[in-house]
């Protein structure tokens, strides 16, 4: 793990994946990029919330072992959600979004960027062979962001989200921040499947048998 | 860790569970709707309502298909004159699941996420490769009332539109309104011993509110009875008319509630019976009660024999021997006592009414399930945390002694209610006297004075 410090406070800023252009201190919540660790601005403080989930989280998915790595917490009228960033051994990344108490396991994938226009609730899409329906659309803001991250988190970010639901448990997300599309495409999943470890300690509960830690 | 608030209405601390999850809390105190998705937590619909006893009290633990969960929200439902209640279940490692509690019977929901589809036949839904069909046509849910915590922004009096398709012992839900997405959730029976394993919080759902401001140390206001502090309280300020009215409220509330305790029918039937605390469900029936006119209110009072920190639960049944056509109420019975940083206290009482109404005339008995519950007071000195029996597993179980049941006993007043109307304006009218008076006082010497109020 390669130590470099924050250009605003001085507290060390640990790096968890060497892919991340940008990353957030822990002390003083300042976005560093890190080419030449420029300080380019303040992320909100992370309100709490009980997620399991934690930076330095591991597990596996879609055959290979990955680590947290960062996180960004959205928020909107009535709600807010976590996406977890996921740095895999093979050195590609997903999104673990976790809403509601269920979790989702995304990859961003821009070869579908120029098939998408402006949505309505109800419009239906073809991905990869799946029927997608526009289930929801919201108006979201940025509530705060932790460790390593592929974009900065300024503190007063909106953007827009539409989510897609699917008869087969897969799941597809559009987010359109000013004029810029990204699309996230992947699926439900249970947090078991992921087998996951380091799981954060809540109080008062136990973590399960079937998520407990394997190996140390 | 988990986050804690003060109600704005009521004061109440309230503890939120799923912290970060959730957005909306029934304070437990006083009903009141709370919004939490921002930092500054508001009111979304105030209520001032009791929050009774739940069958599983928020906060309760159990374990169900090898995973523990906990109770934190409650909503009472209702499609027609039909009711059943839907208990939220969190687990930080596993979300959320339902418990539906209808008709004595309990299944356990899971929200889908791969969604069952149409298959263009009508009343047919598929779902994993299997057909569950739906007889009944959709219906109509009210949310009647909230108690707890939930992941959306839940309001007593929200529609939904469901409809539910069945396959053997499981069912798929499907509800949806105008707007919000569609909400699926499979439903699988649990055995009612299941839920009876749950372990129930220790003491009364209702922990007593914190004042919502430091009130000035009265060293005896603990001792004092509710209305004498009421009384006291209002003394303690400036006596507006605005308190004055409360008062006058508060005592023509009395003044019916001891009507109601005096006029007792002359054809009352008697009953009674016993339970033991933390023991069994106790059965008790009462009757026959025979009403005589086309429709009437029915009121049952019970008394119960001397206890403290303990709370009776009472589930009735008004069943026709004719017809048999039932008629559900329940209600409970509780006193605590203890003592605080403000001295003793004690709130509760001993006995109970409960009015049917709109009763057919007929032969009606009267079925009473009773269950008794213990309640230890973590602050009190002679508190006595709960030991396992035989904590060291010397000797058997057989001859480790069991401990004495106590046994609270119970009777039963069954009666077809009648009220005094008359008597009972009068009463409003001279209550309402002094406070005219001094309002036609106050009201001479602003003119007088100029005294602000």
């Amino acid at each position: 793990m390669a130590n470099n410090t924050c250009p605003q406070c001085g507290a060390p800023v640990p790096m968890r994946s060497g892919a991340m252009p940008y990353a957030v201190c822990g002390y003083c919540q300042t976005v560093i990029a890190r080419d030449g660790m420029r300080d380019i601005g303040k992320a909100a403080l992370l309100p709490y919330d009980i997620s399991p989930i934690q930076l330095g989280t591991g597990g596996a998915v879609d055959g290979a072992r990955f680590t947290v790595v960062g996180r960004v917490r959205w928020g909107w009228a009535d709600g807010a959600w976590n996406e977890w960033l996921l740095q895999l051994s093979d050195g590609s990344t997903r999104w673990l979004g976790e809403a509601m108490g269920q979790f989702q396991i995304l990859a961003e994938r821009e070869d579908l960027l120029e098939r998408f226009g402006a949505f309505r609730v109800g419009d239906s899409m073809q991905v990869d062979g799946v029927t997608f329906i526009a289930s929801d659309i919201k108006q979201v803001e940025c509530l705060g962001a932790e460790g390593d991250l592929p974009f900065p988190t300024p503190n007063d970010w909106r953007i827009e989200s539409v989510d897609f639901r699917s008869t087969t448990g897969a799941a597809l997300s559009v987010q359109r921040d000013g004029g810029r599309l990204s699309a996230y495409v992947g699926r439900y999943v249970e947090l078991a499947e992921l087998r996951p470890s380091r799981l954060r300690a809540v109080e008062d509960w136990v973590i399960p048998d079937n998520l407990a830690e394997t190996g140390r | 860790m988990s986050r804690a608030i003060n109600c704005p209405s009521c004061g109440g601390s309230i503890e939120v569970k799923a912290a970060g999850y959730t957005v909306s809390v029934a304070c437990r105190h006083c009903g009141s709707v709370l919004d939490v998705a921002n930092p500054d937590v508001a009111v979304i619909a105030e209520y001032h309502q009791s929050v009774r006893q739940l069958p599983l009290p928020l906060g309760s633990r159990g374990t169900l298909f090898g995973t523990q969960w906990e109770v934190i929200g409650f909503l009472e439902r209702q499609a027609g004159d039909y009711r059943w209640g839907e208990y939220l279940l969190f687990n930080p490692y596993a979300g959320y699941r339902w418990l539906v509690h209808s008709d004595g019977q309990w299944q356990f929901g899971t929200m889908l996420t791969d969604l069952p589809r149409e298959t263009g036949r009508w009343g047919e839904a598929a779902w994993r490769g299997e057909v569950y069909r739906g007889e009944d046509e959709p219906v109509t849910i009210i949310t009647a009332r909230v108690i707890g915590e939930f992941y959306w922004r839940v309001r007593a009096g929200e529609m939904w539109v469901a409809r539910s398709y069945e396959r053997g012992g499981a069912s798929l839900s499907r509800e949806w309104r105008e707007g919000e997405e569609v909400q699926w959730t499979h439903l699988v029976g649990v055995p009612g011993r299941l839920i009876d394993a749950f372990v129930r919080p220790q003491g009364p759902d209702l922990a007593r509110p914190e004042p919502a401001r430091p009130r000035p140390d009265t060293s005896q206001s603990g001792q004092l009875g509710f209305f004498a502090r009421l009384w006291q309280e209002a003394a303690e300020r400036r006596t507006s008319l605005w308190h004055m009215a409360m008062l006058l409220l508060v005592t023509v509330f009395a003044a019916l509630l001891l009507l109601s305790a005096l006029t007792s029918g002359a054809d009352g039937v008697r009953g009674q019976g016993q339970v033991a605390v933390d023991g069994p469900t106790a059965r008790i029936t009462v009757g026959p009660i025979h009403l005589a006119a086309a429709h009437q209110f029915v009121t049952v009072k019970v008394a119960a024999s001397d206890f403290t920190n303990r709370w009776v639960d009472l589930d009735y049944l008004l069943v026709n021997r004719a017809t048999q056509a039932t008629i559900p109420a329940s209600a409970t019975i509780e006193y605590y006592a203890g003592r605080d940083s403000d001295g003793s206290w004690a709130e509760g009482s001993h006995h109970t009414s409960t009015r049917f109404s709109q009763v057919p005339a007929g032969d009606y008995d009267l079925l009473v399930e009773a269950e008794a519950k213990r309640w230890n007071d973590p602050s009190a000195y002679n508190y006595t945390p709960p030991m396992p029996d035989n904590p060291w597993g010397i000797g058997g179980v057989a001859n480790a002694a069991a401990p004495e049941a106590e046994v609270i006993s119970l009777g039963f007043l069954v009666e077809p209610g009648g009220f005094p109307m008359g008597l009972w304006w009068l009463i409003v009218a001279l209550a309402a006297a002094p406070w005219a008076v001094f309002y036609a006082y106050r009201a001479s010497k602003t003119a007088v004075y100029g005294e602000d109020s």
